[in-house]
């Protein structure tokens, strides 16, 4: 695949999950149809980030607006998401923090898939810098489950990406996540609701 | 691959990742969603959050020793909680991450 599809996949597309499926399919022989097809169902989750950004970017102008919606990734809506927490539409939330980060990890993404193509396998093997992400995570899932029901809901999402692992990665996101979801609603809907106690 | 067929794939995702946000993010923007859906996404930050970590902290079986990944998780969920400290939390567990891997 020449390099430069491989820069411009990273600018437009900026999932990396559909991007590793897209080369892996691709490789395989798969056709453009049925990657791009598979690749929108593992994008799915963004529908449902955009549901939690629409009310909030709204105060944006549209083109500001535009932009912010280009730059969601995962990473970046998982570190923001919890600033949002209690902030009711119409309220302003920090949406300067929460442009920051998104616009930092899509950089750093670009950055990294530049040097991929440039320096490719010059690269020193294993500095263990890919584990810096999922500890941060970890950090803001811990200070964000504050119940027991947080915890009991943490937990099945995660085992259910568990299972899902040899799949790619935006289906175990998916699948864990739509099952973390739906036993949450289990809980919530057995005592008062979570809105009215002020809880995520 | 052909550029033709890596062209169109670029083209098919971008533009289709990107419809899906402004649709939704509008929509929600626009009008108001029953209030078990509001609730159903109340959840989403803690199910993302879980589902992303869990495959990165708990290795798959064939990749090695467990231990540095193990051990840093279980080191910034008990720094987290005792300091509420994100800066500490991620300082301790990259440092377990690569103690423990010079040792297993």
């Amino acid at each position: 695949m020449p390099h430069w599809t491989v820069l411009g996949s990273s600018l437009l597309v900026a999932t990396g999950s559909a991007q590793f499926m897209a080369v892996e399919l691709l490789a395989r022989g798969a056709g453009w149809w049925l990657v791009v097809l598979l690749g929108l169902l593992v994008n799915l989750r963004f529908a449902v980030y955009a549901l939690h950004i629409g009310p909030f970017a709204g105060q944006l102008s549209l083109p500001r607006r535009l932009l912010f919606y280009g730059l969601v990734n995962d990473e970046g809506f998982a570190l923001t998401a919890s600033r949002w927490d209690g902030v009711g539409p119409g309220r302003r939330a920090d949406l300067g923090w929460s442009f920051a980060v998104m616009f930092v990890v899509w950089f750093a993404w670009q950055v990294g898939t530049a040097i991929g193509v440039v320096a490719g396998d010059r690269l020193p093997p294993d500095l263990g810098l890919e584990m810096a992400v999922p500890i941060t995570l970890l950090t803001v899932l811990v200070l964000l489950a504050g119940s027991r029901r947080h915890l009991v809901v943490a937990v099945v999402a995660g085992a259910v990406a568990l299972l899902f692992r040899q799949a790619p990665h935006g289906l175990g996101l998916l699948a864990g996540g739509g099952m973390g979801v739906m036993v949450g609603l289990a809980l919530s809907g057995r005592s008062e609701s979570l809105r009215a106690a002020g809880q995520p | 691959v052909s550029a033709t067929a890596a062209i169109a794939v670029v083209l098919g995702l971008g533009l289709g990742t990107l419809a899906f946000r402004l649709v939704f993010a509008e929509l929600r923007h626009r009008c108001a969603f029953p209030p078990w859906l509001e609730s159903a996404l109340d959840w989403v930050p803690v199910v993302l959050l879980a589902a992303l970590v869990a495959p990165a902290l708990i290795p798959a079986a064939d990749s090695g020793s467990p231990a540095p990944a193990l051990g840093a998780g279980l080191v910034t969920i008990v720094t987290t909680y005792r300091s509420r400290s994100l800066l500490l939390a991620v300082c301790l567990g990259m440092g377990t991450f690569w103690a423990l891997g010079a040792f297993f």
